[in-house]
């Protein structure tokens, strides 16, 4: 019997490390703390920060974002040049580009690869990059390749975004795969390619030698490791098995502000955390109501009571100090500032409407209800935002906590008062913060509808010079806020760990990391 | 355990993985929330040919049964998340996983466990209350607690161990510990108890009496019958450290069952849901089942009840 026990228990432990020793991968040259999964390696379909950053070592575009500015760069593209205020749009392909498996890479690829977003059957979330786009391959008289692209309007962001992922081109076997399947070996045009994928483990990738600068791309492998938990990101960081994390605990950035301010540098991240208004919610389709929540709201102990590391906002819109290239109309006040006394006024204003229609006010405002998904941060956030309606207006707002998705279909189905939202500019451009607003666009949510938002937004689309498409989209915001369709809070922030050996890192309000310019310094 | 009981078993626990399958499929899709729900909104015709791609456009009871043709092929279709990867390959991948760090575990639980509780029985006094007090206090701590404090000392303070990550067996030592030690605190109080009642038994004093060394009695009258209430618990503990825990799996990032298994959910990744819930399941039924075949083996009386 004690034998058979013993048995037993030896066999346990040999299979234990024999499993373990099976997939052992060695540590890589970099090891990035990757957040969730990259779950789709599909460049035409990845929306999520860890998806980009991922693609961001396996593809290359038109061009590429300078690590410190964001400004674009040639990088497929030898050069590029923009006429009516980038509504056309010029690039002119490098000579021998190839693919990593050694294929001729052709301005073809870049057609067939546009035209593969635009499919519906792609399920590309970014298939409205290139609405109304005409592209043109033209070959030059030296047997060169440029690819023109015309917008109906200006699009002076659009070399910005062909250094994006959705933009760079896909391989053939990629373009014919059936869709929802991923080709083996993955064959793509960036400064890595694909050696290892181990779901919610890591992803492990290697220097392309067909890469157009491989020569300059200094770190021979990356391991893009899949790390839910944001404590133990840090412990991998502080233990020195990770050199690059996305995001902290809050609870820590005192203490690595402090004690580690080599390699922590909190930056203002081109993103905002807002709340919606339903337009449709009975109480909320007063506007004096909804002034009085955005007006009682102190922003600046907002984000303090969050860490300090997140900006007060007034406008939805991120400001973008000294890196951007964009005209810039000049700035108006905010029409949703902080100020108590206002806020009394327009509460005081709809509670007499209230009682005029026959309701207990009291009775009617003790039912608006904030939604947050569940999760530690918005928890804060939600207790801050509850007091400061308490002391400033004595309302009771409840706080109803949902799991992400659920708080997201509550939101999309229209049953919330107030719903906890953010945004992540794709690019750097306004456009990419008023464009979900349009009246009745699928991530509007609001209710809200206004011809003249929609208007600005048309007229900004069709403008065909950058200057005055920055004013109607400034025009258009204004509207959003006076109307009090949502009511921003504070301007997000990049808080990433980067080993200080590392050079070639420069904080920016992407929170873009360009892999292949990274290298150890000597 | 007969030939026709074992069948009968098996048979029960088909039976059983086909229940929990239909009611994993109603509450999935149930729940409020699709897999292509994210912040982003998708455009209609995307979101339409995405959800007719992947058969949500269909009526539910043919979707039920699409997953029942595929359950009895095992294989539950592509992840909805992984898109581009087959919920077969994924819980292939991390299976062993969960595998090695529950085999592992149970590894430690077991030695320690049946060491710990029969030298507690045996020895009484200081060792015994150490025994007893300790498991308490393992038994009541939760495991991200004692998880955090094994990686602060393991790995902050000694230096001696990563503190999380998947990378051979210096990365499942910690969790190994972390996962193995609870359920030792449980074996070490079972084994404690069954030996206690042994060792006061007519038989073991008996055998003292005949002159048998303290090494004799225990090896030949004390173990066998102090393991039974072990070996009754093996199921459940097996099962617990072989799925994994999701705290475990969590806080030393590793890629096993457990982490998909609420993930899916969370994401709305039915097909993957499914899958776990499934293999959970027939884990759980097969671990149970071994567990009652031990229990025969130590004590045929038990047969007829299992």
């Amino acid at each position: 019997m004690l034998r058979r026990v013993r048995r037993a228990l030896a066999g346990f432990a040999l299979l234990a490390p024999i499993v373990a020793f099976g997939c052992v991968p060695g540590r890589a040259e970099l090891v990035v703390v990757n957040g969730g999964d990259a779950a789709l390696l599909d460049p035409h379909l990845g929306t999520s920060a860890a998806e980009a950053r991922v693609a961001a070592a396996l593809h290359a575009g038109l061009t590429r974002l300078a690590p410190a500015t964001l400004a674009p760069l040639p990088d497929l593209a030898e050069e590029f040049n923009s006429e009516e205020g980038g509504r056309r749009w010029l690039f002119l392909l490098r000579p021998s580009l190839t693919w990593s498996d050694g294929s001729p890479l052709c301005a073809e690829d870049f057609r067939a690869s546009w035209e593969r977003l635009r499919l519906p059957a792609t399920g590309a979330p970014y298939a409205s990059w290139l609405d109304g786009a005409a592209i043109e391959i033209r070959l030059r008289p030296d047997g060169r390749e440029e690819i023109a692209v015309e917008f109906p309007g200006a699009r002076p962001m659009f070399a910005e975004m062909t250094a994006l992922w959705p933009l760079a081109p896909v391989h053939a076997t990629l373009r014919a795969a059936a869709p929802g399947t991923l080709p083996a070996p993955l064959v793509t045009a960036g400064p890595y390619l694909l050696v290892r994928r181990a779901v919610r483990d890591r992803i492990r990738v290697a220097r392309n030698p067909h890469f157009w600068r491989a020569e300059s791309v200094a770190l021979g492998s990356l391991d893009f490791l899949a790390v839910e938990s944001q404590f133990t990101a840090l412990n991998l960081f502080l233990a020195g098995e990770a050199d690059y994390v996305p995001s902290v605990p809050r609870l820590a950035v005192p203490r690595l502000l402090a004690e580690h301010a080599d390699a922590f540098r909190p930056s203002p991240q081109y993103a905002s955390l807002f709340l919606r208004v339903n337009l449709r919610h009975p109480l909320l389709a007063d506007r004096d109501l909804r002034c009085a929540l955005a007006r009682a709201l102190d922003r600046t102990a907002l984000a303090e009571a969050l860490g300090g590391a997140r900006q007060p906002a007034e406008r939805l819109v991120p400001p973008l100090p000294g890196t951007s290239r964009l005209p810039v109309p000049p700035p108006t006040a905010a029409p949703l500032g902080f100020d108590p006394q206002a806020a009394r006024a327009h509460l005081a204003a709809a509670r007499a409407r209230l009682a005029a229609s026959g309701e207990d006010p009291e009775r009617a405002l003790a039912a608006l209800e904030l939604l947050v998904p569940a999760s530690e941060l918005n928890r804060d956030l939600a207790a801050a935002l509850r007091e400061q309606w308490k002391t400033h207006l004595g309302l009771p707002v409840r706080i109803l906590a949902l799991e992400g998705r659920e708080a997201r279909a509550a939101e999309r189905a229209g049953e919330y008062a107030l719903s906890r939202s953010s945004w992540v500019g794709d690019y750097l451009d306004p456009e990419t913060f008023l464009a979900p607003f349009r009246g009745g666009g699928p991530g509007n949510r609001t209710g809200f509808a206004d011809p003249r938002y929609d208007a600005c937004l048309d007229a900004a689309a069709a403008a065909r010079d950058a200057a005055e498409r920055a004013a109607q989209l400034e025009r258009a915001e204004r509207i959003l806020l006076e109307e009090v369709a949502v009511i921003p809070l504070l301007t997000d922030a990049n808080l990433e760990l980067v080993a200080p050996d590392l050079q070639g890192f420069f904080p920016n309000p992407r929170g873009h990391v360009d892999w292949s310019a990274l290298a150890r310094r000597p | 355990m007969s030939g026709g009981r074992l069948l009968r078993r098996c048979g029960a626990l088909l039976l059983t993985v086909l229940v929990v399958h239909a009611l994993a499929f109603l509450l999935v899709r149930g729940t409020r929330g699709g897999p292509f729900d994210e912040e982003r909104e998708l455009a209609p015709e995307v979101r339409a040919a995405l959800e007719e791609r992947f058969g949500l456009r269909r009526p539910l009871h043919e979707q039920y049964f699409t997953a029942l043709a595929g359950l009895a092929r095992c294989d539950f279709g592509p992840s909805l998340r992984y898109r581009d990867t087959s919920v077969r390959a994924i819980l292939a991948d991390s299976l062993p996983i969960s595998l090695a760090v529950g085999a592992g575990a149970l590894t430690i639980a077991l030695l320690l466990g049946v060491a710990a509780g029969l030298g507690a029985a045996q020895r009484g006094g200081f060792a015994e209350a150490l025994v007893l007090g300790g498991s308490t206090l393992l038994l009541a701590l939760p495991g991200f607690v004692l998880a955090g404090a094994a990686v602060l000392f393991f790995s902050f303070r000694l230096g001696w161990l990563p503190p999380a990550g998947f990378g051979g067996v210096r990365h499942l030592l910690l969790p190994w510990l972390c996962l193995g030690l609870p359920l030792a605190a449980q074996i070490a109080r079972l084994a404690h108890g069954g030996a206690r009642e042994v060792l006061a038994s007519a038989a073991v004093r008996a055998a003292r009496a005949r002159g048998l060394s303290r090494r004799a009695v225990l090896r030949h009258h004390v173990l066998r019958p102090a393991l039974v209430p072990v070996a009754a618990f093996f199921g459940p503990a097996a099962a617990a450290a072989l799925t994994g825990s999701l705290v475990i799996e969590q806080v030393f990032a590793l890629p096993g069952l457990g982490t998909h298994f609420v993930q899916a959910a969370l994401n709305r990744d039915f097909t993957l849901a499914l899958g776990a819930t499934v293999v959970f399941t027939a884990l759980l039924g097969l671990c149970t089942l071994l567990s009652d075949l031990m229990l025969a083996r130590l004590d045929p009386r038990a047969e007829a009840l299992t």
